[in-house]
């Protein structure tokens, strides 16, 4: 191997180090919280698991080829869905009914994202169009999960969705259930980062600056992409599986607009791209939603919605990066006035 | 590859936007690792019939062939595969990606890591092999994309004004480059400085109004009243 090569492999493996530093420290922190947090507070951070795994899914997809969708709560919400459906409704052996649903929830998933995908992608649609088009898809989930309230129970969704059992073992307690939300996260995340930081994840990057080119090099640029879409679909679609499973329900807000918009901020708060980001941009704004909604519950949109617009006009390239290239600026000049 | 005999053959070759026709019924053929040139004025068709042959644009009627087989209609990435390379009139890199990583995304579907530190080599830029592409000056870019284009080992290089924007040393060199390849990869040009032209000293084609109105060796096609009058002008 040439020297240029191997310092590009160097390259890759350094700009993977950070993040994967970050992820080892994190993933390794969380694996002791068992220790000293009571039932209840650790199935809320099992659900900010989950909801991490769930912005991980959007920023493989958004953060590494620059297309947002805004559908994703789609893909959760079929998740989900597909679990409460399949272990509630379809009547089957409770011993396996829950290893079924997550097998039906992730399918699903990626099955509509495969049909949609397809015919977006292929068809060239791509940048604010893109948007549109998957923001008014969630609009035709949402409304499919109220009104076939026959299956879906409409308004008042489906209560009693059972723990994931696997071989006769049953995550039912909240340190089974943290640990297997922290389990999916792990794999999911060390998976997608090995993945982006090699030559795939280059190829999405270069498709991302000017796909003609890419084209004209001999890449199927449709169906690179079309492959990191209904991954990441199946992805939101096993957040929202297992999430199902650690709630004990689902109801429409669960494939709702809002949501949505909620993890398009969680991953741009952590920096769109980083992928790690996105699981520390979920638990910030989780938090956040926790102190301004105990403030007043109606606070909680009106500053998602003015963060929404900050994000726009203010910091588009997200509120980590600009942080980042205000503090370099700031040092930059701090330089300049000492010489 | 046998050099002379046609590898790139276009056959009434048709390309309308709505009432204009931007190509009409072009006709021509292209031999092995030969280096050919396409000249005439802005609008004469040039980029579009290179558009046509990459893929890019489809054709409205007409064969276009490489080898025996008939590429026209196919995508884009598979007319890459087959053979045919292109740099754009713009320079067109990946400005997020350094310089070797562009050539390194360019040279992986031929899974020959080996070729980018030689086409890094070639194209002299190993001091700016870890530059983001972005911040090149433009003849840099525009290295940089040749480079790509011969990192897909293509038998057809087409180049879309590779000297523009190049100082004359740049643009001496680039010739020289180019001189190089002859005999071992058939390269199409569409050029309109002419000192370039002459001293590629190769087959030239000259367009206009979207056909072909002349061809064969530069000194002829200097002295060929019509181009003359639509293109080179009169001392």
């Amino acid at each position: 191997m040439s020297s240029g090569l191997k310092k590009i492999h160097r390259q890759a493996a350094n700009r993977m180090r950070v993040p994967t530093l970050v992820a080892v420290v994190l993933v390794l922190a969380l694996c002791v919280l068992p220790i000293w947090i009571d039932g209840y507070t650790l199935n809320n951070y099992r659900d900010i698991l989950l909801l991490g795994l769930f912005a991980l899914s959007l920023d493989l997809f958004w953060g590494r080829t620059g297309i947002l969708s805004f559908g994703h709560a789609t893909f959760f919400g079929l998740g989900a869905y597909g679990m409460a459906i399949t272990t509630i409704k379809l009547g089957l052996d409770p011993a396996w009914a829950s290893l079924a649903g997550l097998a039906v929830g992730v399918l699903l998933a990626a099955v509509v994202a495969l049909f949609v995908g397809y015919f977006i992608l292929y068809g060239g649609v791509r940048g604010a169009y893109f948007t549109i088009v998957t923001l008014a898809l969630t609009m035709i989930a949402s409304h499919i999960a109220i009104g076939w309230s026959s299956m879906t129970g409409g308004d008042s969704g489906l209560i009693g969705v059972p723990p994931l059992s696997v071989l006769g073992y049953t995550f039912y307690d909240p340190v089974s259930s943290f640990y297997l939300a922290l389990g999916a996260l792990t794999l999911c995340l060390f998976g997608s980062l090995w993945v982006m930081h090699g030559r795939f994840g280059l190829v999405l990057k270069a498709i991302q600056d000017d796909e003609t080119k890419a084209r004209t090099l001999g890449y199927k640029t449709q169906w690179l992409l079309l492959k990191t879409f209904v991954v990441s679909a199946a992805m939101a679609g096993l957040a929202g599986a297992l999430y199902a499973t650690g709630t004990g329900f689902v109801a429409p807000d669960m494939i709702a607009l809002l949501l949505s918009t909620e993890v398009i901020i969680w991953v741009a708060v952590g920096g769109s791209g980083s992928l790690v980001g996105a699981v520390i941009g979920t638990a910030i704004v989780w938090q956040l939603q926790v102190k301004i909604s105990s403030i007043s519950f109606a606070a909680w949109p009106i500053a998602i919605g003015v963060f929404f617009i900050l994000l726009v006009l203010v910091f588009p390239e997200g509120p980590v990066a600009f942080l980042a290239r205000k503090l370099s600026k700031l040092r930059g000049s701090r330089k300049g006035e000492a010489q | 590859m046998i050099p002379g005999q046609p590898l790139l053959r276009l056959e009434g070759v048709t390309r309308t936007f709505g009432a204009f026709t931007a190509v009409n019924n072009v006709t021509e053929e292209f031999s092995s690792a030969d280096i050919n040139c396409i000249i005439g004025p802005n609008g004469a068709g040039k980029s579009t019939l290179l558009n046509m042959i990459c893929g890019t644009l489809p054709v409205t009627s007409g064969k276009i062939t490489l080898g025996e087989k008939p590429i026209q209609g196919l995508s884009g990435d598979r007319i890459a595969k087959l053979g045919i390379a292109r740099k754009f009139q713009m320079p067109s890199v990946f400005p997020s990606l350094t310089v070797v990583e562009n050539l390194s995304v360019a040279a992986a579907l031929r899974g020959d890591d080996a070729l980018v530190a030689d086409i890094l080599s070639n194209i002299r830029m190993e001091d700016e092999a870890h530059s983001l592409a972005a911040e090149l000056a433009h003849g840099k870019k525009q290295w940089l994309e040749i480079g790509m284009a011969l990192a897909l080992r293509p038998k057809i290089l087409l180049l879309d004004e590779p000297t523009a924007g190049l100082s004359a040393d740049e643009t001496r060199a680039t010739a020289a480059f180019l001189k190089e390849l002859k005999g071992d990869v058939t390269v199409v040009v569409i050029e309109h400085d002419m000192a370039f032209v002459r001293d590629l000293a190769a087959r030239t084609i000259v367009m206009h109004l979207g056909e072909i109105i002349a061809s064969g060796a530069f000194a002829e096609i200097e002295s060929n009243e019509m181009v003359k009058d639509v293109y080179l002008g009169r001392r």
